[in-house]
């Protein structure tokens, strides 16, 4: 039998991962957004009609208060109470956290000044009226307690917030701005009304010039400086299909690609009906860590197919049937032309983001609180051949991961293994494991035959998608396997849509082995 | 028609008011009772006193906004007068070459743009670094950070743009971790 378990493809895999790790090691962090701080609840709450207690519960810098609508000012201290009508002024570098019993609190920043308008529980809610002059302020209402109808006032805008994590900035001279951490607010503006943040969602952002949060943000996105890096209709998708989910986008001039944060992964129905590609690899992952998706290529060539039609009738069963570029994977898998040899390969940034056959990776995800996602495609017609998907695990704690592969929106198979010794292999629709970062748990991935082989993937034994060191842990669902499974592809195996979390990556890809 | 001393008189007179009107027109506005008499002072009270009723104001001086200017950088303002403080920022390179105007003259935004990126470290884009912060360029920088909103270098602030101003350089300092004040040059 000419076909032997081969260590190219691993070797490979983990050569790439050793030259790229001091590269990776060097790339920014992303920023955790900073919620602001919350007031510890009263034991009880308070009665209907009563005024609600305002106290300071943290001072920073030069902090004064005024109980007499600002004709005097006195230092505010923790552990000062006030009530309704009581105003905060800031200096440099200062601020005050204040708690509104029983379960609000707000933050005012530097050089602001407020006033608490109203603070009472009228008909069984938390009615609060904030009154910014200028500045920025924090609020937050710890949710799942009581009803809470909160207006944070300001000369250019209005937030209203029912149970949420906000900040209002008004500043003169500068559009007044609303973000949302958690939950939903609406603010009102000269140019109308409209929603920041989402019930159960993400940070979003709204300044009062741009309109709305989709606006502000794309507003936010970067114009690429020159020609050379502008972007097709279908990255400017994905781009945006990112903000959309909350992520911050910027530009990396070092690794001259555009960089997203905080997005977040797609869900499997999402993304199936997003797909940009006609050939589409996909990573997703859960946890603040960041992944990068790497793919490499090799395309059948005409030798490839000359010898997989030489050998196919001596074959155990016989390859009889199956196209020419099939002849040609077989060629390939089995070795008959030196193994698997890429000759492209696709990587976020560094030039490596677009391939010589047109893959594109047209950002780099380095993830954020819920996770993230990356995908590289082929637009138009794509190569025919066999294909390396792997993920390299460049920074942040172990996480989850999931790879796909789609062709025209179809699952593709990818074979791989869970064994250290690279043997079964085994193939599945929706590769999933733990990316460690540790090097010796090499790289998470495997080999993907597009179109796919009938031959090749009716020899290899299904397996549950799980790689080396796959430990269930159902007390933390896999956010990309929380959506709806994907449609059912060229064969009988629909993609996983299980809650399992997943392993570290393989140390051994081979090709195949038997 | 015959032209007499007395017609010349009046047509002569009032082409020199007309003159005098544009030339008042055209003069920066000055403010009449700078804070900085009363709340010129470095403790926390009479600063607070100062930046917020800064806010209510319709125009900061020159004088107002070296003495905020100085209070930003190092927390306390060790000039007892304007010409103090004017030396105090010209040591440190922080004026604008020529700067000559008086305490009560309403500051203009190139003015304190060129302060600014000193107190702030900023190095700018090529011409900046080339030809130094001068009033146009370090106006263009600080509306490019974000820190300025879209101005003219002889455009004045109102109290309250001021006070922003400075919370948008204190966000930079912040991000950038530039807290201290310029040293002066050896």
């Amino acid at each position: 039998m000419p076909g032997k378990p081969r260590a190219s493809l691993p070797l490979l895999a983990a050569g790439m991962a050793f030259c790229l790790a001091p590269i990776l090691a060097a790339l920014p962090a992303p920023a955790q957004p900073a919620a602001p701080a919350v007031a510890p609840p009263p034991a009880t709450s308070p009665a209907d009609g009563a005024a609600l207690d305002v106290f300071v519960t943290e001072v920073m810098g030069t902090v004064q208060a005024s109980r007499d609508d600002g004709k005097s000012w006195t230092p505010a201290k923790t552990g000062l109470h006030l009530s309704g009508g009581a105003s905060f002024r800031t200096g440099f570098r200062s601020s005050v956290t204040c708690g509104i019993a029983p379960d609000q609190s707000f933050t005012l920043e530097s050089l602001s000044t407020v006033r608490v308008e109203e603070a009472v529980k009228k008909g069984g809610r938390f009615k609060t009226d904030l009154v910014m002059k200028y500045g920025a302020t924090n609020y937050s209402i710890e949710t799942g307690l009581e009803e809470h109808v909160t207006t944070i006032r300001t000369p250019g805008a209005t937030l209203f917030v029912r149970g949420t994590v906000v900040r209002v900035t008004d500043r003169v001279g500068f559009a007044p701005t609303a973000e949302s951490f958690t939950g939903r607010a609406v603010y009102k503006t000269a140019h109308g009304t409209t929603t920041v943040g989402s019930k159960g969602g993400g940070y979003a952002r709204v300044a009062a010039d741009e309109g709305d949060a989709a606006q502000t943000a794309l507003s936010q996105t970067v114009v690429d400086p020159n020609v050379a890096l502008a972007r097709t209709a279908s990255e400017q998708r994905l781009i945006a299909q990112q903000v959309s989910l909350g992520a911050l986008v910027s530009f990396d001039y070092r690794a001259n690609i555009t960089v997203v944060k905080d997005s977040g992964p797609l869900s499997d129905a999402q993304l199936l009906s997003s797909l940009p590609g006609t050939l589409d690899f996909v990573l997703r992952w859960t946890g603040n860590a960041n992944l990068n998706l790497i793919v490499y290529d090799q395309p059948v060539t005409a030798q490839d197919i000359a010898a997989g039609t030489a050998r196919a009738p001596t074959l155990t069963p016989p390859a009889s049937g199956v196209s020419p570029v099939n002849l040609g994977q077989i060629g390939i898998t089995l070795g008959f032309q030196g193994g698997f040899q890429p000759k492209e390969l696709l990587f976020p940034g560094y030039g490596l983001n677009i391939s010589p056959t047109g893959g594109v990776i047209p950002y780099d995800n380095r993830g954020g609180p819920s996770g993230g996602m990356e995908i590289a495609y082929w637009p138009g017609t794509p190569p025919q051949g066999l294909f390396g998907v792997a993920m390299i695990h460049q920074s942040g704690p172990a996480v989850d991961y999931t790879i796909n592969a789609f062709l025209n929106g179809s699952p593709l198979n990818i074979n791989y293994s869970n064994s250290p010794t690279g043997i079964p292999v085994m193939s599945t629709q929706e590769l999933k494991g733990t990316a460690t970062g540790k090097i010796s748990d090499g790289l998470g991935g495997g080999v993907v035959y597009s179109p796919p082989n009938p031959y090749l993937e009716n020899l290899t034994p299904q397996g549950n998608g799980e790689t080396l060191g796959y430990v269930p842990n159902p007390a933390t669902p896999s956010a990309a396997h929380a959506g709806k499974p994907a449609k059912a592809g060229n064969n009988s195996k629909a993609v996983s849509a299980s809650a399992t979390p997943l392993a570290p990556a393989p140390t051994a890809m081979p090709v195949r082995g038997r | 028609m015959a032209f007499n001393g007395r017609s010349l008189l009046i047509a002569g007179s009032r082409v020199l008011v007309a003159a005098v009107l544009a030339i008042a027109g055209c003069q920066t506005a000055r403010v009449a009772d700078p804070l900085t008499r009363s709340m010129g002072g470095s403790d926390p009270d009479q600063q607070m006193d100062f930046l917020h009723t800064l806010a209510d104001r319709p125009i900061a001086s020159n004088d107002e906004a070296f003495h905020g200017l100085v209070l930003f950088m190092q927390g306390n303002d060790p000039a007892a007068d304007y010409p103090a403080r004017v030396a105090w920022l010209r040591a440190r390179n922080m004026l604008p070459a020529g700067f000559a105007e008086s305490a009560d003259h309403a500051v203009e935004r190139g003015t304190l743009a060129v302060a600014l990126v000193r107190a702030l470290s900023i190095k700018g884009g090529l011409t900046m670094s080339v030809l130094g912060p001068t009033q146009r360029y370090a106006v263009r920088e600080l509306q490019y950070l974000d820190i300025y909103p879209a101005s003219s270098p002889n455009q004045t602030f109102k109290g309250s743009e001021f006070l922003s101003i400075l919370s948008k350089a204190e966000e930079y300092q912040k991000n950038h971790g530039t807290q201290a004040a310029p040293a002066v040059p050896s």
